[in-house]
Formats: C-alpha cells, sequence, structure tokens
C-alpha cells in the first residue's frame, strides 16, 4: 500500500469510524522502520509513575499512540490485550501512550473496556511530536534492544497469526 | 396589548423561531456601528492539586476596529498571579502559581472588552497601516501552518488565472468551504494540522483545522493571514444557533476566525469554518450545498465580515507556555493547567476543572 493511500485510510478511518462497520475495514500490515533511532519515551502511567521504554529492555515493546476519541485505536486495543496475553509478559509488552487526555477520561474509558495494559499520558503531546505521529492509531514495534525496527499507522489485527508470527520473531531467543 | 394576547403572542414568535428554516429567505447582515460590552470570568478550581499547581488564561488583548480591551481583574489563592505578555504575538495570559499543598487552587479573571459587528465595504479602498516586517511575519509558517510542499502546491492549484490578492483570497476561501467539512466529533476546536490533512485527504474537521487550512494556504501564495483565537460571548442577532453561543455558560464556546490582509482594504474578515458550521450543524440535516437558503447569506458574509458576538483572545501560535517545562501550544484559546502529573486535559473542563461565563453589560 502506498504510504499516501495509507494514510488516507488511517486518518479517514480515524474520523469516520463510527459511520463504519467495524468489519469493513481490513487491518493494516506492519511496515519495516527505517527512520533512525528510538525517539525518547519517559512518561507517568495512571497512577503517576514514571515508566520508560529503556526501563523494558530486553523485551519487545509495541508502543501505540491512541486517544479515546479515535474509534480505530479502541478497535484494536482487545486485539493488543490478546497479543499480550498470548505472548506472555516475560518477554512482550505493550506502552499505550495515550495522546493529551485527562486520567478522570481514561480512567472512564476503562471502566467499559476490560483492559491491562499499560497506559500512559502524554499530557502536552511532546511524546507524540518526538516520534512524529501525525494520526491515530500509530503504533511501533521495538526489539529486545530497544531498537523500533516496525511501525504501522491504522488498526491492526494484532491476532493475526502473520502479525503475531513477525512478533515473536524479535524475541529474545533463551 | 392584554395579557394574555401577549402570551399567545409570544408563544408564537417562540414556535416560528424553532421552525426549520431551509425553505424560508434567512439573512445574515453584520452591520458595524453599535459596540456592545461583555464580561467575560473565567473560573479556575483544580480538582487534582497535586505538586505545585500552575494555570494560564488567556487573556482578551485583541485591539482593533472592531474589538477593545477593558480591565482584567482577577482573584484567588494563589501565591503568584500575574499578566504576562508575549512580545512576538502580543498575546497575554493571567499566570497563576500555588504553593504546592494548595486544597483548593482557585483562581478567576474577568474581562471586559467591546465588541462590534464587522463588515468590508468593498466599495472603499483604503492605503491601511501595517508595516512590511509585520506583512512579512504573517506570511511565515508555524509548526501546525507550513507554507511548502503540498500546502503551497495545493494553494497554487487554487488561486491559478486570479489575479488580485482578493480574488485568490475568495478562490481559497470558497475552496476550503468546498472541499472540507465540519466533523463535530473532533475534540475542541481541532489541532490545526493542516499537511496532515491534506496529504491525508482528511478534511473534516473544526474552526482550529478550517481556518488553518485557509490561512496557510493564504500564507503560502504571500497573501499575509492569522488566526484569531476567541471565544463567542452571545447568541447569533440573525437566529443562527450555530454561530453563537448557547447560554451565559461559554465553557465549550471557543471558537477561532481568521484574517486575511488584503493590500486596498487591511484585514478583512474570514471565516469558512463557520460556513461549514452552519452546513453541518444548523440543521438535523447535514446541508451539503452553498446554495441552499440557510448557506447563502452566510457564505456570502463570513468572506470579510462577522458578528460581534464573539471576543478574540489573541493571534499567536507555537505558544510557549510562562514558567512550563511542557512542550509548546499551537494556539491558546483554552484555560491550560499543570500538576505533578503533568499538562491537564484543557478539553475537559469537568475534570480540569474550569468554567467561562458570558455576559453583556446593558446599563
Amino acid at each position: 500500500m502506498a504510504m499516501t493511500a495509507l494514510l488516507r485510510y488511517a486518518s479517514a478511518a480515524l474520523v469516520l469510524s463510527l459511520m463504519l462497520p467495524g468489519s469493513a475495514r481490513a487491518g493494516s500490515d506492519l511496515v519495516p522502520w527505517t527512520g533512525g533511532p528510538t525517539p525518547q519515551l519517559t512518561l507517568k502511567d495512571l497512577a503517576g509513575t514514571p515508566l520508560s521504554l529503556a526501563d523494558l529492555k530486553g523485551k519487545v515493546v509495541l508502543v501505540n499512540f491512541w486517544a479515546t476519541w479515535c474509534g480505530p485505536c479502541i478497535e484494536e486495543m482487545p486485539a493488543m490485550q490478546k497479543l499480550r496475553d498470548r505472548i506472555g509478559l516475560a518477554g512482550f509488552d505493550v506502552i499505550a501512550v495515550n495522546y493529551q487526555e485527562g486520567s478522570a477520561r481514561i480512567n472512564d474509558f476503562l471502566k467499559k473496556r476490560p483492559l491491562q495494559l499499560t497506559i500512559v499520558r502524554d499530557t502536552d503531546g511532546s511524546v507524540k511530536t518526538g516520534w512524529k505521529v501525525k494520526v491515530f492509531p500509530t503504533s511501533f514495534v521495538v526489539d529486545a534492544d530497544g531498537r523500533i525496527r516496525y511501525t504501522v499507522i491504522g488498526d491492526v489485527d494484532w491476532t493475526s497469526p502473520r502479525i503475531e508470527s513477525q512478533i515473536r520473531e524479535l524475541l529474545p531467543k533463551t | 396589548m392584554d395579557r394574555r394576547n401577549f402570551l399567545t403572542t409570544a408563544a408564537a414568535a417562540a414556535a416560528a423561531m424553532s421552525l426549520p428554516r431551509t425553505g424560508s429567505a434567512q439573512t445574515f447582515t453584520p452591520v458595524p456601528g453599535r459596540w456592545r460590552t461583555f464580561e467575560l470570568v473565567t473560573r479556575i478550581e483544580l480538582t487534582k492539586p497535586d505538586g505545585t499547581p500552575r494555570a494560564w488564561i488567556p487573556i482578551p488583548v485583541v485591539d482593533t476596529a472592531w474589538q477593545k480591551p477593558g480591565s482584567n481583574q482577577w482573584a484567588g489563592n494563589a501565591k503568584t498571579m500575574e499578566q504576562i505578555s508575549d512580545p512576538k504575538y502580543g498575546s497575554s495570559l493571567l499566570y497563576a502559581e500555588w504553593n504546592e499543598g494548595e486544597k483548593v487552587p482557585v483562581v478567576e479573571l474577568t474581562s471586559r472588552f467591546q465588541t462590534q459587528d464587522r463588515m468590508q465595504d468593498w466599495s472603499q479602498k483604503i492605503t491601511p497601516p501595517e508595516t512590511a516586517a509585520m506583512l512579512a511575519m504573517w506570511t511565515q509558517p508555524t509548526e501546525l501552518i507550513p507554507t511548502d510542499g503540498i500546502v503551497r502546491k495545493t494553494a497554487n492549484e487554487i488561486i491559478k488565472g486570479r489575479k488580485t490578492d482578493v480574488e485568490q483570497a475568495r478562490a481559497l476561501y470558497d475552496w476550503v468551504v468546498e472541499n472540507s467539512y465540519r466533523e463535530p466529533t473532533v475534540r475542541g476546536c481541532g489541532v490545526g494540522d493542516i499537511k496532515v490533512m491534506l496529504e491525508t485527504g482528511n478534511m473534516g474537521g473544526k474552526c482550529a483545522d478550517l481556518n488553518a487550512l485557509f490561512v496557510g494556504m493564504a500564507r503560502s501564495v504571500g497573501i499575509p493571514a492569522r488566526d484569531v483565537y476567541g471565544i463567542r460571548v452571545a447568541k447569533s442577532a440573525f437566529g443562527y444557533k450555530a454561530l453563537g453561543a448557547g447560554s451565559s455558560d461559554v465553557t465549550r464556546a471557543q471558537h477561532c476566525r481568521a484574517e486575511a490582509w488584503l493590500k486596498d482594504y487591511g484585514w478583512v474578515a474570514m471565516d469558512p469554518a463557520d460556513v461549514l458550521k452552519v452546513m453541518r450543524e444548523e440543521t438535523p440535516e447535514w446541508i451539503k450545498s452553498t446554495s441552499n437558503n440557510l448557506i447563502v447569506p452566510v457564505n456570502a458574509k463570513l468572506f470579510g465580515g462577522w458578528e460581534g458576538n464573539w471576543v478574540g483572545f489573541n493571534t499567536a501560535h507555537d505558544v510557549a507556555l510562562p514558567h512550563s517545562k511542557g512542550a509548546k501550544l499551537g494556539f491558546l484559546m483554552y484555560p491550560q493547567g499543570e500538576n505533578a502529573e503533568g499538562r491537564l486535559d484543557a478539553l475537559d473542563p469537568d475534570n480540569f476543572k474550569y468554567r467561562i461565563t458570558a455576559r453583556e453589560i446593558t446599563t
């Protein structure tokens, strides 16, 4: 898929998703990362505890940028949860970076959804800017050495065998 | 007229106001000349005062032929409360900082100002006073409003064959109205990232997106232009509910307009975003034609005019909040706050929390 077309899909999905049946959209594919070094990511979680991506070295990390007003973001979150449950926290984790929303709003959102993803708050949008994220959702797969290996714009079926396989290939060999 | 007749007449008038107006002739004719005085009160009462709480409230300082700033008074229990101005854009804000441990941080800003309707007299050419340096500033890019690449390419295609700046501005205004749309689900007034809008083809947004499109494209072809960030303070005198504040509680009534500097006229009002708002929200059905009776007058008059039921705070972009280590704002239109967790969600006034009320001073 050409980048322009991908962006068109992703951004249109962002706004139009409320009007489209979820099943009408196919999930996006992971795209190998060519964008250079991994930007900084240190943010506080909903309890106010600082969390740094660097602290998770040794694990593959899915960094997902989302917001509660983003329909496709919400649609893909259960699949992220399933993937995390399936691979296990020993080698894999998800950091869901919320864009500029208050903890009250996020907690209200979580009351309606049984998610145990690690959610951190990008309160002023500086991490989104540092990661050059323009549309939601955008995700990055970071390997155990802290290098971004894949990115994807738009919602993804994280439970698809192909995507799970791509992520499992990055897990540290024991 | 006895009381019974008066009530009947009043009820009939109310019923008429609530009728769908799509089939009837509608007017929208702002006329300059009648100054109105308003008082705007912004009250912040932070609900989570962890760490050293801070707050920033925009102060209306736009001083023009259509708006006169007045007094600004503040009160509260902050250890610091001061007005701070930005030297580049001249924007101004009230900064409040509380002692750590303050349980109920409160600050209240009361601003008075005068506004009037605005309507360009196209028959009166003038030599507008503005320095070359100022005009150069209003053609510069900002972080969210680039003026090169797809923005300039799109704008150049739109103005092809249009010789004067008035014709070019009109072409850009018409293009925004015809090619973008009001998206009610967008939070707040939108972000204003016009490059992403054009690259993705996602042309839905609110005023900070839609009028920024106009501003960015105008700047990219050399027409000085700027967003004016503010808030609606009264109902529309012309019955358009989409073009006014619904009540005295204007907490969520923020709106940004635009201006273009045209060499024979000076700064001229532009608000394609409000045309799109009327199209999307004035009636239950989304009106998609600018030839609709409700749309014709606003589409015509918001190129060159607007109603004085709104106050402009400032025209600033890429705003660094003083005493904050957080990222710059694309613009300053909402109250801002910070606590130990970082920047508060300015688009969630109930949890922030803040309330803004407006009233007209008529005595």
